[in-house]
C-alpha cells in the first residue's frame, strides 16, 4: 500500500519534472525537477553519516580507450587523467594533459596523432603520441561527449544539447556542423569518412551518409502522452558502433541493445538475457560484438543470436566498465571505474586485469 | 635560651598549646571537607586545548555553524568466519540498530547502519525513472537472490563500500551521535550491554568514540581507589619499618590525610573541574606530603632524643629548624605547578591554581607533624636517634660507601665522568623527544586495552576515522554557490589523497551529494558523478539540493545563508609526525592557489587534527618556557634561602640532569609531550630538590661540629641526613610506583614511573653528585658561619690535612 503510494508519487513527480526539464533544461535554469527531491533527501541522509570519496591512492575513473596500433594505446578519464601503454595494454603510465576536467572520449588515428575531449569544451590534441597535449578551441562551451577521427584531418565531436562539431584540418578549426533539440548526444561512430551515427538520450539516433553535411533523425522521441500525461520516449543510448554502411549497434539503459542491418531504417532489440542494467559501451571486433556496462561484460559471436558472459579476473561484480577499445587485430582493452583496466585477446572470452588492476 | 625570632616565638606558642591548635586544624579540616562534595570530576574536551590558538578560534566559530562533533560513537560488528551476509548476522545488525535508536542518549536521526530505514538505494531506469528503496529495511534478505542484490547494492556504492560495510564484507558499522551533557558512565553501560548481548562465538562487537573512551576511563575509577588503598598500606608499612613506632607511622599519614582534605575542599570551593586523568597528580601531592612528613618526623625523633624526651621542646625545635628547608622544598614544588600558568590551556590554568594551593599546604607539615607526634607519649632509644652521631648500620655504611666513592681522590673522576657521560646521553635523547602523541589509538590506555584494540580493528577495516581535518570557507552571502569554492574543496581532497596515500582515508562534504544528484539527473551516467564546473549548473544543483534536503542534514556542510561551507577529511592516525605531514600538505596546497578569493576566504586546520596540531604547537611553545621558568624559580628560591647564588646553582643544575633522565625515559618509551604529560614534566622539574636542600642544611650544621673538615662534614651529613633522604625517597616513590604496577591506565602508569624515576634520580644524585660538588666547590654558604666565628687559617690547615686517603 505504502509502496504503491510512493511509486505513484514518484511517477507523478517524474512527469512534472520531465516536463520542466524538457522546457527549460539543464544548467541554464534554476527550477530543478522535484522528482529528485526524495533522491537528494536520501542521498543526504546517507552521505552525512558516511564519508565517501574513498581512495587509498588516486585512481581515476576511466571513460574511454583508443589504440593507434596494436601496441600504442591511450585511456582517458576523470580529472584530465590520461594513461598510455606501449605494450598493448599490459602496463600503463600517466601522461600530463594539463587539464583537470573530465575527459570523456579519446580517439587516435595512428601511434602519434590523437584527440581527447571533455567537460567545458575541452579539446586536446597530440602529434607526438601524448608526450605533449595542446588545447584546441571548441566553438561551444559544453560537455563534449564523444570524438572520432577517421583520418589525421577529419573528425567529429558530439556534445550536450545535440551539437555535432566537425573538422577537416585536424582540429585547427572546429565548426558546428549540426544542432537539434536540447538533449545529450553521448557517442559518435563512423565506419568510413561518409557514414556515421550519433546517439544519445531518449533513444535519439542521427545518421549521415555524406560525412555530416546532413544529419537525419532516425530514431528516438520525447513527448508526453496525451491520454496519460506520461513521458513517451526512446530508451537512453550510451554508445554506438558503426560496422559498415548498413550495420551498427547501440547500447543503453536497462540492458538495452539494438542493431540495424539496413542503415538504420529499423533497429532490432537484442535479447541478451542480462538483467536490466546500464550498458555504457559497445565495440565490434572481427569475431563478435562486445558490450561493457554496470557489472557487465558481454559477448556475442554470432551477430547477437546468442550472448555469453565472459570470464573476468578480478571480478567486476561490484563495479562498472565504461568502454572497450580494439588494439588492432590482437585483442581488446576495457576501462572503467577507479582506473580499472582489463585486457583480452581477439576472442575476448577471457579478460584479465591489466595495469595495476 | 637565646633570643627568639618572631617565628621562633610562634613555634613555641604552637608547641605549648598543641591541643587547641589541633582542634583549630580539625575545624578547618571539617570546613574544607564540605568542599569535597562540590568537586566536579569530568573530562571536558574544550579545556584541553589552547584557547587562543587560531585553529581553536576557527573551530569555535565554525562549530557553532556546523556542529561540534567529538561525541560520535562507532560500533563495528565483525564476523570471524565467512561474511556478514547471512540471515543471523544481518538480523543482529537490524536488532542492534533498533535498540540503539531507542536510547535517550543518542540522536535517533543520526543513528545509521545498513539496517536503518534512511539508508537507501537509488536507481535510474530507462526513460529517466528513478526508484528509491531502503537498503535493508524493514526485513533482512532471506533468499540467495535477495542476498546477492543486497551485496551488489552495497559494494557498487562508494558511499557504502568501505564506509558502512568493510570492503571484504566481514564487518559493518553502526554509527550514532550522542547528545550533549549525557552521562558517560550510562552510555558506557549501554554500549557494554550491547556488546554483551550481540557478540557470540562468531561475532565480535567493537566500540570506539570519545564517549566510549570516557566510559572506559570512568570504569577504572574503582581500580584507582584500589591502587590508592594499596599504596596507603605500602606507605604505612614502610613508615612502620623505618620508625618502628606508632607516632612515626601515624603522624605522616594523619598529616597527609588532613592536607588532602584541605586540597580537595579547595578544589570543590573554587568550582574548578578535576579531571580523572589527573588523579595521579593528587596522588603525587599526597606522596610529597608523606615524604615531607617523614623527613620532619625523623627530625622530631632526633630532637626528642636530644631533649631527653621533652616532647614539647622536641616539637618546638623541629618546627623551628625544619622551617627553612621545608619552605624551600615546598616552594620549589609550588613553582613547578604555578608555571603551568604559562600554558594557554584552561586545564593547565586550573591545574596551576589547584595544585599550587595544594602543594603550598604542605608547608603546614612542618608544624602539624611535630604537633601530632608530640601528642603521643613516646620513648626513644638514644642509640637509634642520636642526632649528632651517625649510627653505622649496613644502610648507612652502604650510603657512605657510595658517597665515599663519589668524592674519593681517584674515584671522583670516575664519578664525574660517569655523570658527564650520562648528562650528554640524556640531553641527546631529550632532544629526540616528540611533541604530541607518537602512538596511534588513545595514548591514555595500553595498546592491548580493549578500546585500543577496537580502534585498531576499525582502522584496519573501514575508511572512516575519528581523526578528521576540516577546510572551511567563509565569504559573502550566497558565495558558496561559486564553483571555485567547491572545486577547491574537491581539488584539496585530491591533493591530500595524493600527497598522503598512506594515511588519507576519505572525505565528506556537499560534493558527494552534489555528485550523486548530478549523476542521477544525467541518467545515471557515471561520467556525471562529479561536481559541475559551470556556475549556473552548480547554482541550480545546489539550490535544488538545498530546497529539497532538510536543513539539519545539509547544515553540516553549508549554512543557510550560504556564507560558509566545509569539507572534512579523514586520516588514519594522529601521531605527531603525521600531524605535521597533514598540516604541511594542506598549506602546500594553498601555495599555488589563493586562500582569499573574490567574495570570501578559505580557512585551514579545523577538526580533531587541527585541534591536536594546535595543542602540539602550544606544547612546543610553552614547554621550554615552563621548564625555564621552573628552573629560574627554583634558582631564585634556593639562592634566597641560603642567601647565595652558588647554593642556588648547585641545587638547580643537578635538577636539569634528573629531569633529562626522565625525559630520556619518555623518549625511549615513545611517550610524547602532550596535554597529559606536560604538567607532569613541569612539576617533575621541581621534585626532589628538597633532598639536596636537606643535605645542604645538614652540612651547614655539621661543618662547625666537624671543625671545618669538608670530608668529615660531607660523610657525616650523608650518614645522618642521607638516610632520611633515602627513606623519604622510598616513601614517596613507593606509592607513586604502585600506579605503574597496578593501574590499567597506561597514562597513569607511565606518569607513575616517570615521577618515580625523577625522584630516584634525585636521591642518587644527593648521595653522589651533591657531595662531589660540595667537596669541589667548598661553597661559602656552608662554611661562612664557621669561618666568621673562628680563625680561618687554622681551619684551612685542618681541612687540608684530613684529605680522604
Amino acid at each position: 500500500m505504502m509502496k504503491q503510494e510512493t511509486l505513484n508519487k514518484i511517477r507523478n513527480e517524474k512527469t512534472l519534472s520531465s516536463e520542466r526539464r524538457n522546457s527549460n533544461m539543464r544548467g541554464h535554469s534554476t527550477a530543478w525537477p522535484k522528482r529528485l527531491g526524495a533522491l537528494a533527501l536520501v542521498a543526504s541522509a546517507l552521505l552525512c553519516a558516511f564519508p565517501v570519496f574513498a581512495a587509498r591512492e588516486i585512481r581515476d575513473d576511466l571513460f574511454s580507450v583508443s589504440f593507434g596500433d596494436e601496441k600504442q594505446g591511450w585511456a582517458a578519464g576523470r580529472w584530465g587523467s590520461m594513461l598510455h601503454t606501449a605494450d598493448g595494454g599490459q602496463t600503463w603510465e600517466k601522461q600530463e594533459t594539463g587539464v583537470d576536467h573530465t575527459l570523456s572520449s579519446v580517439s587516435f588515428v595512428d601511434e602519434k596523432n590523437g584527440w581527447a575531449v571533455g567537460d567545458r569544451g575541452t579539446i586536446l590534441h597530440t602529434t607526438d603520441g601524448g608526450k605533449t597535449w595542446e588545447k584546441q578551441k571548441s566553438p561551444v562551451p559544453y560537455f563534449l561527449m564523444g570524438v572520432q577521427f577517421v583520418t589525421k584531418d577529419e573528425g567529429w565531436i558530439v556534445t550536450e544539447r545535440t551539437n555535432i562539431l566537425h573538422t577537416t584540418d585536424g582540429g585547427k578549426t572546429w565548426n558546428l556542423q549540426f544542432q537539434d533539440q536540447d538533449f545529450i548526444l553521448k557517442a559518435v561512430s563512423f565506419c568510413d569518412a561518409r557514414t556515421g551515427w550519433a546517439v544519445g538520450e531518449y533513444g535519439y539516433v542521427y545518421h549521415t551518409t555524406d560525412g555530416g553535411k546532413t544529419w537525419t533523425h532516425q530514431a528516438g522521441e520525447f513527448r508526453f502522452s496525451e491520454e496519460t500525461g506520461e513521458v513517451v520516449g526512446g530508451n537512453f543510448l550510451f554508445d554506438v558502433a558503426a560496422v559498415n554502411p548498413q550495420t551498427a549497434w547501440v547500447v543503453g539503459i536497462d540492458g538495452y541493445v539494438a542493431k540495424t542491418v539496413d542503415a538504420g531504417k529499423t533497429w532490432q532489440k537484442q535479447m541478451t538475457g542480462v538483467p536490466k542494467t546500464h550498458l555504457f559501451g559497445v565495440t565490434v571486433g572481427e569475431k563478435g560484438v562486445l558490450i561493457a556496462g554496470d557489472a557487465t561484460l558481454l559477448r556475442t559471436a554470432d551477430g547477437g543470436a546468442t550472448w555469453r558472459g565472459v570470464v573476468v579476473e578480478p571480478s567486476i561484480k561490484y563495479g562498472w566498465l565504461y568502454r572497450i577499445g580494439k588494439r588492432g587485430k590482437e585483442g581488446f582493452v576495457a576501462v572503467g571505474q577507479a582506473g580499472w583496466i582489463y585486457r583480452a585477446d581477439a576472442k575476448a572470452g577471457a579478460w584479465k586485469g591489466a595495469g595495476d588492476r | 635560651m637565646e633570643t627568639k625570632s618572631r617565628f621562633d616565638r610562634f613555634c613555641w606558642f604552637l608547641a605549648q598549646h598543641q591541643i587547641k591548635v589541633l582542634a583549630l586544624v580539625l575545624i578547618l579540616t571539617a570546613v574544607f571537607g564540605v568542599g569535597i562534595f562540590r568537586i566536579h570530576t569530568e573530562v571536558i574536551l574544550s579545556e584541553m586545548f589552547p584557547y587562543d590558538h587560531p585553529y581553536l578560534q576557527l573551530m569555535g566559530k565554525f562549530s557553532q555553524v556546523f556542529g561540534g562533533g567529538g561525541s560520535g560513537v562507532v560500533v563495528a560488528v565483525k564476523v570471524k568466519k565467512g561474511d556478514i551476509f547471512n540471515e543471523k548476522t544481518l538480523t543482529k545488525i537490524k536488532n542492534m540498530t533498533s535498540d540503539v535508536e531507542l536510547w535517550d542518549e543518542v540522536y535517533r536521526v543520526l543513528t545509521v547502519s545498513m539496517a536503518s530505514n534512511h539508508t537507501k538505494v537509488v536507481k535510474t531506469k530507462g526513460k529517466g525513472e528513478i526508484t528509491i528503496e531502503s537498503l535493508m529495511f524493514p526485513d533482512v534478505p532471506r533468499t540467495p537472490k535477495e542476498m546477492e542484490l543486497l551485496k551488489k547494492n552495497i559494494f557498487s556504492n562508494p558511499a557504502y563500500n568501505g564506509s558502512l560495510i568493510s570492503r571484504d564484507g566481514t564487518a559493518c558499522l553502526l554509527v550514532t551521535e550522542c547528545k550533549e551533557n549525557i552521562s558517560y558512565s550510562r552510555i558506557f553501560a549501554l554500549l557494554r550491554g550491547l556488546e554483551k548481548k550481540y557478540s557470540d562465538e562468531n561475532t565480535s562487537i567493537h566500540v570506539v568514540g570519545f564517549p566510549m573512551l570516557m566510559g572506559w576511563i570512568y570504569s577504572l575509577t574503582p581500580q584507582m581507589y584500589m591502587v590508592f588503598g594499596i599504596s596507603i598500606f605500602a606507605i604505612a608499612l614502610v613508615l612502620w619499618l623505618i620508625f618502628d613506632n606508632f607516632p612515626g607511622m601515624i603522624s605522616p599519614l594523619a598529616n597527609a590525610g588532613i592536607l588532602t582534605i584541605w586540597g580537595l575542599g579547595f578544589i570543590g570551593f573554587t568550582g574548578l573541574n578535576f579531571s580523572p586523568l589527573l588523579y595521579v597528580l593528587a596522588f603525587l601531592v599526597a606522596a610529597r606530603m608523606i615524604g615531607n612528613s617523614h623527613q620532619i618526623a625523623y627530625r622530631y625523633f632526633e630532637e626528642l632524643d636530644a631533649s631527653k624526651g621533652d616532647r614539647k621542646k622536641a616539637s618546638y625545635e623541629t618546627m623551628r629548624t625544619m622551617w627553612v628547608p621545608n619552605f624551600a622544598a615546598v616552594a620549589a614544588d609550588v613553582a613547578g605547578f604555578a608555571v603551568l600558568f604559562l600554558a594557554k590551556i584552561v586545564l593547565m590554568l586550573h591545574l596551576a591554581i589547584i595544585m599550587s594551593f595544594w602543594m603550598a599546604t604542605i608547608l603546614f607539615t612542618g608544624l602539624l607533624v611535630p604537633l601530632v607526634c608530640s601528642l603521643v607519649p613516646q620513648e626513644v632509644t638514644s642509640k637509634e636517634w642520636a642526632k649528632e652521631s651517625c649510627q653505622l648500620d649496613w644502610k648507612a655504611r652502604l650510603m657512605m660507601r657510595i658517597t665515599h666513592f663519589s668524592i674519593g681522590p681517584r674515584t671522583r673522576y670516575i664519578t664525574g665522568a660517569l655523570i658527564l657521560l650520562l648528562t650528554v646521553f640524556c640531553v641527546w635523547e631529550t632532544s629526540k623527544m616528540k611533541i604530541g602523541d607518537p602512538t596511534p589509538g588513545s595514548p591514555v590506555l595500553y595498546d592491548n586495552h580493549p578500546y585500543n584494540k577496537d580502534q585498531a580493528v576499525l582502522n584496519k577495516l573501514f575508511d572512516a576515522s575519528s581523526e578528521n581535518f576540516v577546510l572551511y570557507y567563509e565569504g559573502s552571502a550566497g558565495s558558496v554557490y561559486e564553483p571555485v569554492v567547491l572545486n577547491t574543496f574537491e581539488a584539496f581532497a585530491r591533493h591530500m589523497a595524493e600527497r598522503l596515500p598512506d594515511i588519507y582515508k576519505s572525505s565528506t562534504s556537499i560534493l558527494n551529494m552534489a555528485s550523486i544528484v548530478n549523476r542521477t539527473f544525467h541518467d545515471g551516467d557515471m561520467l556525471w558523478y562529479q561536481l559541475p564546473r559551470d556556475q549556473e549548473m552548480l547554482t541550480g544543483l545546489l539550490g535544488y539540493i538545498r530546497n529539497t534536503v532538510d536543513r539539519g542534514t545539509l547544515g553540516r556542510f553549508m549554512d543557510s545563508t550560504l556564507e560558509r561551507a566545509q569539507i572534512t577529511l579523514y586520516f588514519a592516525d594522529h601521531t605527531s609526525g603525521n600531524l605535521l605531514r597533514i598540516r604541511n600538505a594542506a598549506y602546500d596546497f594553498f601555495k599555488n592557489r589563493p586562500m582569499k578569493i573574490g567574495n570570501g576566504q578559505f580557512h585551514l586546520a579545523g577538526g580533531r587534527i587541527g585541534m591536536e596540531i594546535a595543542v602540539n604547537e602550544e606544547m612546543k611553545r610553552s614547554h621550554l618556557l615552563i621548564d625555564l621558568a621552573v628552573y629560574l624559580g627554583i634558582l631564585v628560591l634556593c639562592s634566597l634561602c641560603y642567601k647565595s647564588i652558588v647554593a642556588g646553582l648547585m641545587l638547580t643544575v643537578p635538577l636539569i640532569l634528573a629531569n633529562s633522565m626522565a625525559a630520556t625515559y619518555m623518549s625511549i618509551r615513545d611517550i610524547g609531550l602532550s596535554i597529559n604529560t606536560l604538567p607532569i614534566a613541569a612539576i617533575g622539574a621541581g621534585l626532589g630538590v628538597d633532598f639536596a636542600i636537606y643535605l645542604y642544611s645538614r652540612a651547614m650544621e655539621e661543618f662547625p661540629v666537624q671543625n671545618g673538615d669538608w670530608t668529615a662534614t660531607i660523610m657525616q651529613s650523608v650518614c645522618t641526613c642521607g638516610k632520611a633522604v633515602v627513606y623519604t625517597g622510598i616513601t614517596v616513590i613507593l606509592p607513586i610506583l604502585t600506579w605503574y604496577f597496578f593501574s590499567d591506565m597506561k597514562f597513569q602508569a607511565e606518569v607513575g614511573f616517570f615521577l618515580s624515576l625523577i625522584m630516584a634520580a634525585n636521591v642518587v644524585l644527593t648521595l653522589t653528585l651533591h657531595p662531589l660538588m660540595i667537596y669541589i666547590f667548598k661553597p661559602k654558604f656552608i662554611s661562612q658561619a664557621f669561618f666568621d666565628a673562628n680563625n680561618s687559617s687554622t681551619i684551612r690547615e685542618i681541612g687540608a690535612t684530613t684529605e680522604l686517603g
